[in-house]
């Protein structure tokens, strides 16, 4: 039974429930890049308004626990994601940098809206123009705030980052909007 | 601390008495007197500034000072006619030599009249001096530090007069008009080169250099350490217990944002608490001089982000009381209903986080669940869920779709039954009740000297909304009444609790009203003042008078006339104040927003001592701040 591959559509209940459902070869890297894919902890932080509709993903209306997601983690410690959700002023900077600097590796950053991305409407003396000035950005989720549909979007592309193994940091504005 | 009439008592001031009853007092100290758009304005000498803000406190029943703020009248900027001659012509203004460059602002209400008036003291340049009011009004506090750091006028006296909303290590004061903007070219490219090296470029200082708690009254300077000071409210200075200093945000889940909160305490209570904001500053008032009116009501939305709808409706109000337009009653109505819906969506989330914090996490899921039929509405009309735009000056944005009246209905019918499920998940809850009932008691005379407005003023049962009392946008048509507290005059989280339920109820009556009226009453929804409000698009084709101020209006936009106005609403956080000061070009010359998040963000260290760690997450959902707001 044990080495034996079962197609899919003779799968039984039961045999599922044992757990007995064959054997899969993956290179092993790949194994972990799909199991990391699966239950990103992201860092509970909020700037703006986008952390309302990022509140909202995460509620009951769009349940981001489907994605595996909903375990936010207050400590930067316990934290693999960053969603930068929101302006971030001259005086939060530093603040978010010790953040970042905290998380282990691998982490990885979802710029959240136009103000995290570029600075949005704001570009004047108290706004960073975009957080990638002080932090490496993963992926960048255009809206003023993102629909919690966009901010969706915006993690399974970050999944799809992280199951093609690419390099964690490297910016690829380019190419993430053309993949998936 | 003396306090003005009780509330209960109706005195009959009338709005002309506080000018004949300072002038009798303070004779040839009051410069001008001036009245523009229904507004009092005193111009006062400096050195007779708090004795006449104590005579308006003691005598007038002015039991709040609201807001405070200042215009530069440096007139480098624009090329704009000197505004003082224009503003105060019958007053010997003219006769101060060179004409002074900063005015500050004083407004004052008074519940019991019903009534406001503004005091203003005039400041040269090298002597950008004013006496404080701290003595006063104990809740001018932050309004003073705020000036102080954006505008740079000092204010002698002051307990703790530093930056509040800057970091300390900022250089100049960015609200003056010789400060620049701070625009940061940015260079479309499509070369990912380029783009790679503009990345990561300025890495900041891994942690904050410096920040300094303060806590009102008599203070004692604690160094601890890394550049870190706290200053100590002596009250709570024990030196037979130890003592020690925490930080709690700005990181941090239960501070509702970016807040920041030094605390003192002795094992798990709180011996001294002091709010650090600024976090969140975004200079959303320094960018609205450099947008035209109608651009301007875009970063309105961004302020207080829990009910952007407020904050379109007091900007366009301000505009509209400027420039004396009037709004067609179909607009009239939908801003009253979409301002109550906001309300309510508001109202959803300060009680589901409050009690999230608390512990009860599945009330912040129903909160949520029923948030989304009020974004679904905002969707609707405007296409946003969250930044609406959907007020402008003279009306509305466009007509509401079909199909708008039937889903208002049904989130209607919804939301009464909804309220009824959060009363038998909460209302009666040991938990809950323990939790909230007496924590964190404050009295009335703290809520009016501090100057909270809003539920944290009718939770000490002050009868007071600016719905009623100085109504707006037709409210007073409405059969609704403000729920506030009658059984005592001190507040707490539960009685918060309640009191928001109970608006939200009175808010649906509210939309029910309007949905009847918005059936019967059809028309436009903008206004058909032309040098407002663009032509609709057939007419360009007919008539070219339309095409010019379409043109106009789309290239440059519409110019109030001289002078400043005050208009305040009642947001779901309470007195939403817009201080909109023209001087005749297409753009404000300035715009001070009276936001009541920070007002009432202020109580926060009168209130925690004596509190645990655990409470204070409580304490600061109660206030129902929004740092954008407290920021902006």
């Amino acid at each position: 039974m044990s080495n034996q591959v079962i197609p899919a559509n003779q799968l039984r209940a039961p045999e599922e429930k044992t757990g007995a459902m064959g054997t899969a070869f993956f290179k092993l890297e790949d194994a972990v890049r799909w199991a990391r894919t699966k239950s990103m902890w992201p860092l509970l932080f909020g700037l703006a308004c986008c952390a309302i509709e990022m509140m909202a993903t995460f509620a009951s209306h769009y349940d981001l626990a489907r994605f595996g997601m909903e375990v936010y983690r207050a400590s930067p410690r316990q934290a693999d994601l960053m969603m930068v959700a929101g302006r971030v002023s001259r005086k939060m900077a530093p603040v978010v940098r010790q953040l970042y600097d905290q998380m282990p590796e691998p982490k990885w950053v979802i710029a959240m809206g136009d103000c995290a991305s570029c600075g949005g409407v704001y570009n004047n003396y108290a706004i960073l123009q975009g957080v990638d000035e002080i932090i490496p950005v993963d992926v960048y989720i255009s809206g003023c705030p993102p629909r919690p549909e966009a901010l969706m979007y915006g993690i399974l592309q970050l999944h799809e980052k992280i199951k093609h193994g690419e390099p964690r940091g490297q910016i690829r504005i380019e190419n993430w909007g053309l993949r998936g | 601390m003396a306090i003005a009439t009780p509330l209960s008592e109706t005195t009959t001031l009338r709005v002309g008495d506080p000018v004949t009853r300072l002038r009798e007092k303070f004779g040839d100290k009051i410069l001008a007197v001036s009245e523009f758009r229904g507004e009092t304005t005193l111009q006062v000498a400096r050195e007779i500034l708090p004795d006449a803000a104590r005579a308006l406190r003691d005598e007038l029943a002015f039991d709040q000072c609201v807001d405070v703020t200042a215009l530069d009248w440096h007139l480098q900027a624009k090329n704009a006619p000197n505004p003082h001659e224009l503003l105060f012509n019958d007053s010997p203004l003219s006769d101060i030599e060179p004409p002074a460059r900063f005015q500050v602002l004083y407004h004052f209400l008074s519940h019991a009249a019903n009534a406001r008036v503004r005091l203003t003291v005039l400041l040269q340049e090298d002597d950008a001096v004013a006496p404080t009011l701290t003595d006063v009004y104990r809740g001018v506090n932050f309004f003073e530090r705020e000036v102080y750091d954006l505008m740079g006028v000092r204010f002698e006296g002051h307990p703790f007069l530093q930056r509040i909303l800057l970091p300390q290590t900022q250089v100049g004061h960015p609200l003056r008009k010789d400060f620049a903007l701070g625009y940061e070219p940015v260079e479309f490219t499509h070369n990912i080169e380029q783009i790679e090296a503009r990345k990561v470029k300025n890495v900041p200082p891994a942690r904050p250099r410096q920040a300094i708690f303060e806590v009102d009254g008599g203070t004692t300077e604690v160094p601890i350490g890394g550049g870190l000071t706290a200053t100590i409210h002596e009250r709570f200075d024990d030196s037979a217990n130890e003592t020690m200093l925490i930080n709690m945000g700005p990181h941090h889940p239960s501070t509702h944002g970016v807040l920041r909160v030094g605390l003192q305490t002795a094992g798990e209570k709180i011996i001294g608490a002091m709010p650090d904001i600024g976090y969140l500053h975004t200079g959303i008032e320094k960018n609205m001089e450099y947008k035209t009116y109608t651009k301007a009501i875009t970063l309105t939305d961004r302020m207080d982000y829990l009910a952007p709808l407020s904050n379109n409706l007091g900007f366009c109000l301000a505009v509209e009381k400027l420039m004396q337009v009037d709004v067609p009653e179909r607009a009239q109505i939908l801003r009253v209903l979409l301002g109550e819906v906001t309300r309510i969506a508001s109202h959803l989330v300060a009680i589901g986080t409050n009690a999230m914090d608390i512990g009860a996490v599945s009330m912040f899921t129903y909160a949520f669940r029923e948030r989304e039929y009020a974004m679904d509405i905002f969707e609707m009309v405007s296409g946003a869920r969250m930044m609406t735009s959907y007020f402008r000056v003279g009306g509305c944005a466009l007509d509401v779709p079909m199909g708008f009246s039937d889903q208002v209905r049904e989130f209607v019918r919804m939301m009464y039954g909804r309220i009824k499920e959060y009363r038998a998940l909460l209302d009666k809850n040991p938990i809950w009740e323990e939790r909230t009932i007496g924590v964190g008691a404050y009295t009335r005379a703290d809520a009016l000297q501090l100057g909270l407005t809003g539920p944290m003023l009718r939770a000490t049962g002050v009868n007071w909304d600016l719905r009623l009392a100085q109504s707006y946008s037709g409210y007073e048509t409405y059969d609704f009444e403000a729920p506030y507290n009658t059984r005592s005059d001190t507040g707490d989280i539960y009685e918060l609790y309640r009191l928001k339920l109970l608006e939200m109820e009175q808010s649906l009556r509210i939309i029910e009203q309007a949905l009847e009226r918005l059936r019967k009453t059809g028309g436009p929804v903008m206004t058909t003042n032309r040098k407002v409000a663009p032509p609709p698009k057939q007419e360009l084709q007919q008539s070219m008078e339309s095409l010019i101020h379409h043109f106009k209006l789309w290239t440059e936009g519409f110019k109030p006339p001289v002078g400043f106005v005050y208009q305040a609403i009642e947001s779901p956080r309470g007195e939403l104040g817009y201080l909109i000061s023209s001087d005749g070009t297409n753009k404000p010359h300035r715009v001070h927003v009276r936001t009541p998040s920070f007002a009432n963000l202020q109580i926060l260290s009168h209130i925690a001592p004596g509190y645990s760690i655990s409470d204070l997450v409580g304490l600061i959902a109660m206030t129902d701040i929004v740092l954008g707001d407290v920021d902006r």
